[in-house]
């Protein structure tokens, strides 16, 4: 063996083994995961799971019984509607509470997801690859602009008490921290939502390939957007507020 | 002479044993340390976000909680008014639950201690909508519980947005080159030690981003502000492509 192939023999032979030895490491990592599941992160990680789903499902309890509720009460009230000099003063309260965004409504409309750039780097990516409060903002007010009559953030029915907020990396809706991907509903017409998205060149901007904020846009024949009372007590946010005709 | 040289040399496979198991071990460690960084990662992520959830979930309970016991009691009431004749007492908890409505939608006149911000353009200076835009999300998050810009009341449906040489409010034009006052409704604790100083702070980064010569804000506490209610024939009101579920 001469000297030139002796050198190569000795490279194969450090590279093959480091090659090994990485797979072996890895072995030895998923078998220390599979064996070890008593593990402190992944209990804290197991334990807490267990809590999302107990609250979960007591949401789901507190959901279904504030349904009960409400038409318990509409059955009540309309007791009265019968009577003709009350029929007007139901009719109104009916309007009311679906202006006020207190009611579930349906209709067509459009459904906008905003998520940030795919493997968002801090370092190299600009600042707009992350979707901010004011990116939600500014596409709810795009979309208020071209028509849209009821609007949802991430489930939560939009009022004239909606404050969007940043804390952080995340976004605060009604002092609720929510998490990307950030989904907009919104009931009204449907082209013209659709095209005041498509058209817009901050959004434009937005998708271009060095920014990458992952935008989806989709036209909902029929969709229905819950009251604001399914996610908050509304009571609490009229609470410093004094009729003028009663004063 | 062949011997000497055996002695100092390592035999072949002494030498590539060295290197195979030297390999093997920076492979491990390398393998190790990549495995032990992306799970540390990955489990501070997944904590966070699930703790994240926790709260948000717990939050939306108690007020839920809160809700369903208010009409708990609501409905205990109009059981009782039903089952004693009282037809009238129905009749006016109908009226008040539609006034509260009303005033959640902002479609009734309200007042109360808040904060007023003025807006003037100097000579030549076309106020841009997100400058009002800022100042209204500003004071939301703050917990003002109502806006009004201009005397327009801000209800969901409000757009702000400028169009040309105006600004359009519930679909009605204002002039970019005119004052916008803009009033809110806040919580009267924190009127001066918090949300007064921390509007000035807006406004101070405002002014250096725009200059000050270009825009004058002015920012006061108010012992009582009256927001006016929506106007009836404002496009808010236009509901027929909402169907309600019953």
């Amino acid at each position: 063996m001469n000297m030139v192939s002796k050198r190569w023999y000795s490279i194969i032979t450090v590279l093959l083994s480091v090659v090994f030895g990485l797979f072996f490491g890895n072995f030895l990592v998923q078998g220390r995961t599979l064996f070890r599941a008593k593990d402190s992160d992944a209990v804290a990680i197991s334990d807490l799971r267990a809590e999302l789903a107990v609250e979960k499902a007591k949401y789901e309890q507190l959901a279904n019984r504030q349904q009960e509720l409400e038409a318990r009460k509409r059955t009540l009230l309309q007791v009265d509607s019968h009577d003709p000099s009350s029929e007007r003063l139901y009719a109104a309260w009916k309007e009311y509470a679906l202006l006020s965004g207190l009611t579930d409504v349906s209709g067509t409309g459009i459904r906008l997801t905003l998520d940030d750039k795919l493997n968002y780097n801090p370092v190299s990516d600009p600042i707009e690859s992350v979707v901010h409060d004011t990116t939600v903002i500014y596409a709810m007010n795009l979309l208020w602009a071209a028509g849209a009559r009821a609007m949802t953030l991430n489930g939560t029915r939009m009022t004239a008490v909606s404050n969007i907020s940043c804390v952080g990396p995340t976004i605060l809706s009604y002092d609720v921290r929510l998490m990307p991907p950030y989904e907009i509903e919104a009931i009204g017409p449907a082209d013209s939502m659709k095209k005041a998205v498509e058209s817009d060149s901050w959004f434009a901007r937005l998708r271009q390939k060095e920014i990458g904020v992952r935008i989806t846009l989709s036209e909902e024949a029929m969709m229905t957007l819950p009251s604001f009372s399914k996610t908050h007590d509304f009571r609490s946010y009229m609470d410093l507020l004094i009729p003028v005709d009663e004063s | 002479m062949k011997e000497k040289k055996s002695a100092n040399n390592p035999s072949k496979l002494t030498r590539y044993t060295t290197i195979l198991v030297v390999g093997i071990i920076v492979g491990l460690v390398a393998a190790l340390l990549m495995k032990t960084l992306n799970a540390s990662a990955v489990s501070d992520k997944s904590y966070q976000d699930l703790q994240n959830s926790i709260i948000e979930y717990q939050r939306k309970n108690e007020e839920l909680n809160n809700r369903n016991v208010h009409l708990y009691e609501y409905i205990r009431e109009l059981e009782d008014d039903l089952a004693s004749g009282k037809g009238g007492e129905s009749f006016l908890r109908i009226v008040e639950e539609k006034e509260q409505y009303a005033i959640f939608a902002g479609l009734r006149a309200v007042r109360n201690k808040g904060v007023s911000v003025t807006l003037t353009p100097m000579s030549g200076y076309k106020i841009q909508d997100i400058v009002i835009q800022q100042f209204v999300n500003e004071l939301s998050a703050l917990g003002a519980q109502a806006i009004s810009i201009n005397g327009e009341r801000k209800v969901a449906t409000t757009e702000i947005r400028a169009n040309q040489d105006s600004i359009i409010i519930n679909g009605v034009a204002y002039s970019r080159e005119s004052p916008f006052d803009i009033k809110a409704i806040v919580p009267p604790s924190k009127i001066d030690t918090y949300i007064v100083p921390y509007l000035e702070t807006v406004a101070g980064n405002l002014r250096e981003q725009i200059g000050n010569d270009a825009l004058a804000i002015a920012i006061r506490s108010e012992s009582s502000v009256t927001i006016p209610a929506l106007e009836e024939d404002r496009i808010a009101y236009q509901k027929e492509l909402l169907i309600p579920v019953e």
